[in-house]
């Protein structure tokens, strides 16, 4: 049995998997789900008293301080969350794992080098970085994204790099070496599948973070232009009216939960899955 | 041709904090010659592992040579001596941390074939399935991993692993010490086999004597870096020379009771080799010391044919 077949027949796993592709498709095929546009202000969309309005009928998941459709800005908002949970994430776990693995199987100066560079990273407050960076170049998604991913990778490193350090001692590394296989063969055959497990973790959990940091920079007005909704920029724009109006700042947030939830728990099982030992205890 | 040849390997850790030096293995000279087998026995923390690793500079030598098969390979160029780890295998002691445990039992031992890119495709798995079958591993279990086996069968699949590109040279390392004894005997007799069939030349590294005395032709006894005696197998075990040979020789248990000799009781532990006694390492726990012991530093002195001893004491009492 394959490994997807296995992963599928978990229900936590394959819940996940059902509702990552659906945000996924909303997000591609959001023109043709939304009821509304994302940036309409409807005259309507607003009380008397310039209010949003709650739940109805019209607007399913009510309106947001300006009177706009908040299940329209949610559905288009799963496009800014999604590009840059996943361009963020991906680029940060990449570029830390390809720092912390290197630098912990080498060591000797190279591996110093780099780790100095990791330190000195990390020493910067993420945000003024995050806000330098994003005020140098012009704020686009793909630029949020890289941003993010900058602040990002430097903990995974880390991480990476004294488990590498750790797993390179071990007696099968050595034994390999003592086979004749390169640092390359040692390095992708027998440190990366060891370093999965937190990779994954990373993977998925970083996500979430990644996220709320994209809603941070676009509340200090560096992260994705408004009007542009993203999920997290939902909940910064609205939270003013948290105690009238809670389904503002609850929708988007349940969204970012559900999102990462799922991201992890498929991490989890993928992780499981893949570990020879693990496989088919839980 | 000797396959093997050590000159004055010395090897030295520094101890990070006190900047002390340790020295692990101090000035031993090995040779072994093709088709033989070289044990090595003493306690732990002897050298004796390290001197293994050293000979396939899995561990870099402070000084002295290592030359394998004519070679000399000290300073070997870590491309040039990739190519020659194919002729040179170790086996590890403890094979559940020696195997990658992610690795199929058919990843493993296929994995010197796939470093070396020996053969096509199909002739690697033919490879993989022929070996397999000599060490006694079954086709069917090539897909499981190392956790599933038990530990005599684990360590079926390091042999497998070490054999399967006919090396000239396998260092192994206290390949039966982690198994019950009926599964050491059996595990001895596939390497006796294999030695035989493929011509094989052995580092036996080991600390159990009569394991050593079944299998060796030669062995070197070790104790605290240095080598104290170092003769074939018959006539260490017939006449051992140096006090420390002796006691060891007198702890093997024996069936007969009537012929027991005396035992020589040994007091106290090995000393740590960050500050080795002086003269006469061994000379705290020797029962036959003398005063000058202390001082004196013994060399490795021949005593016959190829029977060679460190000991300031012996051939003066003789």
């Amino acid at each position: 049995m394959s490994t997807l077949r296995r992963i599928l027949k978990r229900k936590s796993a394959l819940l996940s998997l059902i509702f990552i592709a659906l945000i996924t498709l909303a997000a591609i095929f959001a023109p043709l789900i939304a009821p509304f546009s994302p940036n309409e202000q409807f005259k309507d969309g607003l009380t008397l008293q310039g209010a949003p309005i709650s739940p109805s009928g019209t607007y399913l998941f009510g309106t947001d301080l300006l009177g706009r459709d908040l299940l329209s800005r949610l559905i288009y908002g799963a496009r800014t969350s999604l590009i840059v949970g996943i361009i963020a994430n991906g680029v940060a776990v990449l570029l830390g794992t390809t720092v912390g693995i290197t630098s912990g199987y080498l060591k000797g100066r190279i591996g110093s080098i780099m780790m100095r560079f990791t330190d000195l990273m990390m020493a910067f407050p993420a945000l003024l970085l995050a806000i330098t960076l994003a005020a140098i170049f012009s704020p686009s998604l793909l630029i949020v994204a890289l941003v993010i991913a900058m602040v990002n990778w430097v903990q995974i490193a880390r991480v990476i790099y004294t488990q590498a350090i750790s797993i390179s001692e071990r007696e099968f590394v050595i034994a390999s070496r003592g086979l004749g296989a390169t640092n390359q063969r040692v390095l992708l055959k027998h440190i990366l599948p060891h370093l999965l497990p937190t990779v994954l973790v990373y993977a998925t959990l970083g996500i979430a973070t990644t996220v709320l940091l994209e809603a941070t920079l676009s509340f200090l007005g560096v992260g994705v232009r408004p009007p542009t909704p993203s999920w997290g920029n939902i909940i910064f724009e609205n939270q003013t009216y948290f105690i009238t109006a809670p389904w503002l700042v609850f929708t988007p947030g349940a969204a970012i939960i559900l999102l990462a939830l799922s991201f992890n728990l498929l991490g989890d099982a993928l992780r499981d899955e893949l570990d020879p030992t693990q496989r088919g205890l839980s | 041709m000797n396959i093997l040849e050590i000159e004055n390997l010395r090897k030295e850790f520094t101890n990070k904090t006190t900047k002390k030096p340790i020295v692990a293995v101090d000035n031993i000279s090995l040779s072994l010659e093709r088709g033989k087998t070289l044990g090595i026995v003493g306690e732990s923390g002897s050298g004796k592992s390290t001197l293994g690793r050293i000979m396939l500079r899995l561990v870099e030598p402070t000084s002295g040579k290592i030359i394998f098969n004519g070679t000399n390979i000290t300073n070997e160029k870590p491309a040039e001596l990739r190519k020659l780890r194919s002729k040179m295998q170790m086996i590890f002691q403890d094979p559940m941390v020696s195997l990658d445990p992610r690795m199929s039992v058919r990843e493993l031992i296929q994995e010197p074939l796939d470093i070396h890119n020996l053969g096509t495709k199909a002739e690697r798995t033919k490879a993989v399935e022929e070996i397999s079958e000599k060490v006694g591993i079954a086709k069917s279990a090539l897909e499981k991993f190392p956790h599933e086996f038990s530990g005599g069968q684990r360590q079926r699949i390091s042999i497998a692993r070490a054999v399967i590109n006919k090396p000239d040279l396998i260092i192994a390392d206290e390949p039966v010490s982690a198994l019950d004894v009926s599964i050491q005997a059996q595990i001895l007799n596939l390497l006796k086999e294999l030695r035989r069939e493929m011509n094989l030349s052995f580092i036996f590294i080991s600390h159990d004597l009569s394991v050593v005395n079944y299998f060796c032709d030669e062995v070197a006894v070790m104790y605290l870096g240095n080598i104290v005696e170092y003769a074939p197998t018959s006539e260490l075990f017939t006449s051992p020379m140096h006090p420390y040979t002796q006691a060891l020789i007198s702890a093997i248990p024996e069936i007969e009771i009537e012929t027991k000799s005396k035992r020589i009781i040994l007091t106290g532990d090995v000393p740590n080799p960050a500050d080795a006694p002086s003269g006469c390492h061994f000379h705290p726990r020797c029962p036959i010391a003398i005063a000058s012991c202390a001082r004196q530093t013994p060399l490795l002195k021949n005593y016959g044919s190829n029977h060679q001893v460190s000991c300031n004491l012996v051939g003066v009492n003789a």
